[in-house]
């Protein structure tokens, strides 16, 4: 009966946190309508390849590089391919893969910083000792290391920004666990013997979530740079994806007589971006206003 | 002495990082890619030539002696020969190191010389159009793709108006473009810091004590202000060495800009394995004496470190 009535209130005060945080982040304008755009072009990202209007691989040359009109709204590529159509079919690559590296390297992160901080000892020197070596190289180039051993691809790519995002998470979990772990409550629970996973993931890692979210809103913005960096460079998505860096690059040879063929999908680019960090602003300030000084933007 | 002995101490701090980091590339170069010796030879050469190759490169020892092998000759500055260019990689990276140099400090300053009057300025007049404009250019920062604002900057100022040149290091207007695009890689980061940095020095007790003693507010904001707010200025300059090197790769390819970053971006099409890890290695070890660097420096403008390093010596 107690019970029930302890929980009932934990539950209580719980939505009301929620709720608070929620007005909090609303009343930041830019952040909520930073979290319209981001949710405007993963949608597209999941749908992208039924609205195109036209076939985003279908070239032909005595259509090639039309400035933008009414039938092609952003003109037609150097292959007289339809810009908007590959930009939206594009939407997959560039977010997807940004996306997916993201959460493998926070996952490894997240699992090395949680086990680091909660074990100590030696398991902790030798896990921090990898993550200096990691932050030695300066996260694109640790990116571009991994892709000239491994070679191009979208695995490859995905495998390079996870590798270069992890060390990162490592150090942060790290901190958080250590900062939490003196509480009474863990104290309690391994007082009651409890397996060290158990506590791991049942009482640390549920109270340190709010950094980790946060860190990763602005390592999705981070990650869209790079896999569009790595494109630009032709190292990223191979040709024809049409992922927003690789279309640039394939269309810089242009840029004197044909701008427009770079110019949309940067904007697209930098409209994400953009987002990402908005939107982890409004974030960091509803979560965790605390944390103002120790995660920033990268 | 102390500062010797502090140095000394960091250097042997970094040691394991360093030869993690030779570890790492090891692995990249030898294991990851199958076997050197076929690649060498080539997928028709016979299996007793393959065998001869592996035994002259010594691929036939153990890995932990080949390990070995190559952290010795990596310390003696011996970095293999460039297989596109048949030099030594450590001359190639020594002939480019120059421009990379140069762009670098250029963009640096520009950075600098955009951030500290901007961000003072929005730290003393919260409210007014510094702080709106410091925070569209944080936002920028790291928001902008760089290779796009750089072809972007080409555009306007190479295409259209025609007043910068948009490729090449013959000039030293050369230098423009490339060192505005990569400034602005860091000056987003760099307004934030000292904004803050100022302000939290604003409200620090021996800045309300001088104020109380009623010194000349010019004087406080000078002595007192600016000289604590740059312990944090110079920390994040120390960080972002990273995105200087990182952001230095993709401006000098838009840019065909002769420094290290864009031979690492050629190397990587040539396939030209010692040459690529060559690099990688140095922009590594680079990183890592600046950040000793910044380190020392940090020291000796902290009087609370500085006195500590004192004391215990």
């Amino acid at each position: 009966m107690e019970d029930e009535l302890i929980l009932r209130k934990v539950e209580e005060a719980r939505k009301k946190r929620l709720k608070e945080m929620w007005s909090v982040f609303k009343n930041n304008r830019m952040a909520y309508l930073a979290s319209y755009v981001l949710v405007a072009m993963y949608l597209m990202a999941l749908v992208g390849i039924f609205i195109t209007p036209y076939d985003p691989y279908d070239f032909d040359l005595s259509r090639a590089r039309q400035a933008p009109s009414l039938s092609h709204p952003l003109g037609t590529d150097e292959l007289g391919r339809d810009i908007l159509s590959r930009i939206i079919a594009g939407a997959k690559y560039t977010l997807g893969i940004s996306l997916m590296s993201v959460t493998i390297g926070a996952l490894i992160g997240v699992m090395l910083g949680l086990i680091s901080g909660y074990m100590g000892g030696l398991v902790d020197t030798v896990i921090q000792r990898a993550v200096d070596v990691a932050l030695a190289f300066p996260t694109i180039l640790l990116a571009i290391a991994l892709i000239a051993a491994l070679g191009q691809g979208v695995v490859s790519l995905i495998i390079a920004i996870a590798v270069s995002t992890f060390p990162v998470y490592a150090r942060l979990v790290r901190g958080s666990v250590l900062q939490v772990i003196n509480e009474d409550y863990i104290a309690v629970v391994k007082l009651l013997g409890k397996d060290p996973w158990y506590i791991m993931f049942k009482h640390v890692l549920p109270n340190i979530t709010s950094p980790i979210i946060v860190q990763s809103t602005y390592y999705m913005g981070l990650a869209i740079l790079l896999t569009s960096s790595l494109g630009f460079l032709g190292l990223g998505a191979p040709p024809p994806t049409p992922e927003w860096g690789s279309m640039i690059g394939s269309g810089r040879v242009y840029l004197f007589s044909s701008p427009h063929i770079v110019v949309s999908p940067g904007i697209f680019i930098l409209v994400t971006a953009l987002a990402c960090n908005l939107v982890g602003d409004g974030l960091r300030d509803a979560l965790d206003p605390k944390s103002r000084m120790f995660i920033r933007r990268v | 002495m102390s500062l010797a002995r502090y140095l000394i101490r960091r250097v042997v701090q970094v040691i394991p990082t360093f030869v993690g980091a030779l570890f790492f590339m090891f692995i990249l170069v030898r294991v990851l890619p199958g076997d050197p010796a076929r690649l060498i030879a080539g997928p028709e050469a016979l299996e007793e030539d393959v065998r001869r190759i592996r035994e002259l490169l010594g691929l036939n020892k153990p890995l932990y002696v080949q390990f070995v092998d190559y952290m010795v000759s990596i310390l003696r500055g011996d970095l293999g020969t460039s297989l596109k260019f048949g030099t030594p990689v450590i001359n190639e990276i020594l002939n480019r190191l120059p421009y990379t140099i140069a762009l670098a400090l250029v963009a640096e300053s520009i950075a600098l010389s955009v951030a500290l009057p901007l961000g003072i300025i929005s730290a003393l007049r919260p409210r007014s159009k510094a702080t709106y404009i410091s925070s569209v250019i944080s936002l920028t920062g790291s928001s902008v793709p760089i290779f796009w604002i750089a072809l972007i900057f080409i555009y306007i100022f190479s295409v259209s108006l025609r007043i910068l040149p948009s490729s090449g290091a013959d000039s030293p207007r050369h230098i423009v473009l490339p060192s505005i695009t990569l400034s602005l890689l860091l000056m987003g980061n760099l307004t934030r810091i000292t904004r803050s940095a100022v302000i939290e020095s604003l409200s620090s007790n021996h800045v309300l004590t001088a104020l109380a003693k009623g010194l000349k507010y010019r004087v406080i904001l000078i002595r007192h202000v600016l000289k604590n707010a740059l312990i944090p200025i110079v920390t994040i300059m120390g960080i972002q060495i990273g995105s200087l090197l990182g952001g230095a790769i993709v401006t000098e390819t838009v840019f065909a800009w002769p420094g290290i970053g864009s031979l690492l971006i050629d190397s990587i099409f040539y396939r030209d394995y010692p040459l690529i890890q060559g690099i990688i290695l140095f922009i590594v070890l680079v990183f890592i004496v600046i950040n000793i660097v910044v380190d020392v420096i940090y020291a000796l403008i902290d009087p609370r470190i500085r006195d500590v390093l004192w004391r215990t010596s």
